[in-house]
């Protein structure tokens, strides 16, 4: 598993740019991808140890490809943070019965998420 | 021995012969009862032989008080000459079947000699004793009648054939209140209140001359008169026989009051029952199994439609075929009352006479033969069609409610949907905006071309958002009946001219050509002018972004039969067979996954939609997957209106 890779995945692509920027600018490895089965092919191939999932996505949806994640033995430690649009509690039930580790509503502030990442990344805290 | 000696001996031994045949017991005694001689040596009734007997005395034979008892009479016998006669019992020890009374006779043959004659007279004394008892039994039984006469709760009275009262019974008496010796004698008539006492003559001798009963030997019910001059009602029964050459007449009288009353009570009753029978404001019924009406009261026949309870008894003969609208709720009616002797509100459309449908509710039991078959059913009808019509209204409430409450669940989780959709829609270019407003805020080192980047993309998605809300409020407005049209006479022309041009940079960016063909002579349609430019914007700016660069897009326009149609025929990546029915749905943005491009707000072909239909047209698309899309809208025109 890589330690210091995240790998971030939305079907908006100024929203997958804003997180790679500031990501990057923290010295974090980061991946992209813009749907839910081209993020499960990475999380195999890759191993990153952090995934923000974006939920509303073409193709496989973010439940759906933290469900796979966290039920595949190979990925266990597999950090999941699912990025939503929907602020509605039922949509935060469901990611957190899809097993995911968090759950951020958009719109978030990019600036604070990169810090917080690259403060787990530093202390192991992943 | 001289001639006269032995004529006498001759005549001894036949003297002697006769008297040993003698069916009585011969013997002789003497005063102190010493018996000399037994003529009838061979008698059954000597219990000694006749050697043993002679030269016995009667106190040696006889116990000590028939012995003298036999003596005094021995004595009496030969003191007076006069022969005597006496009878007793057998003595002990005696014969083993002795007869149980002898009469002796004793009558004197010398001077000291007395001849004694037995005889059994059983016989006699048996009959003396039939005789008696003959005597008591008719005594008794004369007691025992006059005690069945007495205490016989039926007058019995006895007349002769002239109505002279010949006995009166206790109950008589108490019957009539007079005392039998105040009767007896007179014309019984006395116990008759007019007119029957001045007829009562004439019957008897009516029916003694012609046999013809008026009252005798049949019983019926007649007035009765009491001593104190009351009148009751009894039953009288006359019987005649002929008593020697007189005719006696006997009359069994029975008070019947209490029965009469009993009776005229029932009647009340019955009276009372018929009442509610007739009037009862439910109907009543009796039916047979096999489907006729035996009785029923007026309120069912007014149920059923018939004037009176008899027409309808003898109009319906079918109750199945003929009153019950399922002739199979019927049979099943007829299966209840088999299993169970009894329905409980038991619900059937009936069909009135006049063919009116009204639903009943039957109460009703069987009522069963001796042998164990249903006679008939007896039941009670109520008219329920009002209920029921109630019953089916709520009902109907109830489903129409349940319905409601559905669409409104579907509408519900709906809303829901689509304000989670809004909720999406509207995060998403604002996370955009203000993540890249917060970067250029908190890094001041990005490079120039970045700078640019970020800045180009806020301006792009805040333009989206703006786009987005306007949809919106389009939508909401046109959803609440708040949209102001302004409509007016459009040229569909100038509509198409006007769409191209505000959508030129589009087709300018990449390099695409627009062909226009309106047919000649277009007639104008009513409509707001700024709605329909809306519609052909959104077409056109959707053929622009799905078509590759240099393509073509076509807009034609010409009336079809009443209408006016409109199509924008791209060369772009077409629509999947599977989409095309989602095209026109809010958000579905159906094929817009390229990336890099701006994002449409999956509400423009809701709004067009609403607008055509809102003009009474409609919109469709036709395509072929990956060469093409062709969206079409048709209006109808105004014909006939002269436009100043």
């Amino acid at each position: 598993m890589n330690q210091d890779t995240i790998l971030v995945v939305d079907d908006e692509p100024n929203i997958v740019r804003q997180l790679s920027f500031v990501l990057e600018r923290a010295q974090l490895r980061v991946l992209v991808a813009f749907d839910g089965e081209e993020a499960l092919r990475v999380v195999r191939e890759a191993r990153p140890k952090v995934v923000l999932l974006d939920v509303m996505m073409p193709r496989m949806n973010g439940y759906e490809v933290c469900e796979a994640i966290k039920s595949d033995p190979d990925l266990a430690g597999t950090y999941v943070a699912l990025l939503t649009a929907k602020g509605q509690d039922s949509d935060r039930v469901k990611g957190l019965e899809a097993g995911a580790d968090e759950y951020i509503v958009k719109p978030f502030n990019p600036v604070e998420i990169a810090q917080r990442f690259k403060e787990l990344a530093d202390h192991d805290g992943f | 021995m001289d001639s006269n000696e032995q004529q006498l001996a001759a005549s001894n031994r036949r003297t002697r012969h006769l008297v040993a045949a003698s069916p009585d017991l011969l013997m002789v005694i003497d005063r102190s009862g010493t018996f000399l001689e037994v003529l009838t040596p061979d008698h059954p009734l000597l219990w000694v032989s006749a050697e043993e007997l002679v030269g016995m005395n009667a106190s040696d034979l006889f116990p000590p008080p028939m012995a003298e008892q036999v003596m005094d009479f021995v004595a009496r016998c030969l003191d007076t000459g006069e022969p005597q006669s006496f009878e007793y019992g057998a003595p002990e020890p005696f014969l083993a079947d002795p007869p149980e009374l002898f009469e002796a006779r004793l009558v004197a043959t010398g001077e000291d000699e007395v001849a004694i004659i037995v005889r059994d007279v059983t016989a006699r004394a048996t009959t003396f004793e039939a005789l008696r008892q003959a005597e008591a039994t008719a005594r008794d039984s004369e007691a025992r009648l006059r005690a069945i006469l007495d205490t016989t709760v039926d007058g019995i009275i006895s007349m002769d054939s002239s109505g002279v009262v010949m006995s009166f019974n206790r109950s008589a008496e108490s019957i009539f209140g007079y005392g039998d010796s105040e009767v007896i004698g007179q014309n019984i008539a006395m116990l008759m209140p007019e007119p029957d006492h001045s007829q009562h003559d004439s019957y008897i001798d009516n029916y003694a001359r012609t046999g013809e009963a008026k009252i005798i030997g049949i019983g019926r019910e007649v007035s009765g008169l009491r001593k104190d001059g009351s009148v009751f009602p009894m039953e009288l029964e006359v019987g005649s026989a002929e008593v020697g050459r007189d005719r006696m007449f006997t009359g069994i009288v029975r008070d019947i009051t209490e029965r009469v009353e009993g009776q005229q009570a029932r009647k009340v009753a019955e009276r009372k029952y018929q009442d509610v029978f007739e009037s009862a404001i439910v109907g009543i019924y009796q039916a047979s199994p096999s489907g006729r009406y035996l009785s029923c009261n007026p309120m069912m026949a007014q149920i059923l439609g018939y004037d009176s309870p008899e027409e309808m008894v003898e109009s319906v003969t079918d109750i199945a075929g003929q009153v019950y609208v399922d002739p199979q709720v019927r049979a099943r009616y007829v299966q209840l009352m088999e299993q169970f002797g009894q329905v409980e509100a038991f619900d059937a459309q009936v069909r009135r006479r006049d063919g009116g449908v009204v639903w009943l509710s039957l109460t009703a039991h069987s009522v069963y033969e001796g042998d164990g078959e249903i006679a008939r059913y007896e039941g009670v009808a109520r008219d329920i069609t009002a209920r029921k019509a109630m019953e089916l209204e709520v009902e109907d409430g109830r489903k129409r409610l349940e319905e409601a409450n559905l669409e409104l669940r579907e509408a519900n989780l709906a809303k829901d949907a689509f304000l989670s959709t809004i909720s999406h829609e509207l995060r998403t270019p604002l996370t955009s905006v203000k993540g890249f407003a917060e970067i250029l805020q908190a890094y001041g080192d990005i490079e120039e071309a970045s700078r640019n980047e970020f800045i180009g993309i806020i301006v792009n998605e805040s333009n989206r958002l703006i786009r987005l809300i306007n949809d919106l409020l389009d939508l909401s407005k046109i959803e609440a009946g708040k949209m102001d049209w302004e409509d007016e006479l459009v040229s569909v022309r100038g509509v198409i001219d006007n769409s191209v041009a505000s959508t030129r940079s589009l087709a300018l960016e990449k390099q695409q050509k627009v062909e226009i063909t309106t047919a000649s002579g277009l007639a104008d349609v009513m409509a707001d002018p700024d709605k329909l430019i809306q519609v052909m914007t959104n077409l056109l700016s959707n053929a622009f972004k799905f078509s590759p660069d240099g393509s073509t897009i076509w807009i034609e326009a010409k009336s079809v039969g009443s209408e006016l149609l409109v199509s924008v025929e791209d060369q772009g990546t077409g629509i999947s067979p599977g989409d095309i029915p989602l095209v026109f749905e809010r958000f579905s943005q159906v094929g817009d996954t390229l990336t890099g491009k701006p994002k449409g707000t999956g509400l423009g072909l809701s709004i067009c939609k609403e607008i055509v239909e809102h003009y009474g047209g409609r919109i469709w698309v036709e395509s072929e997957y990956e060469a093409g899309s062709r969206f079409s809208f048709a209006l109808p025109v105004l014909t006939g209106i002269l436009i100043p």
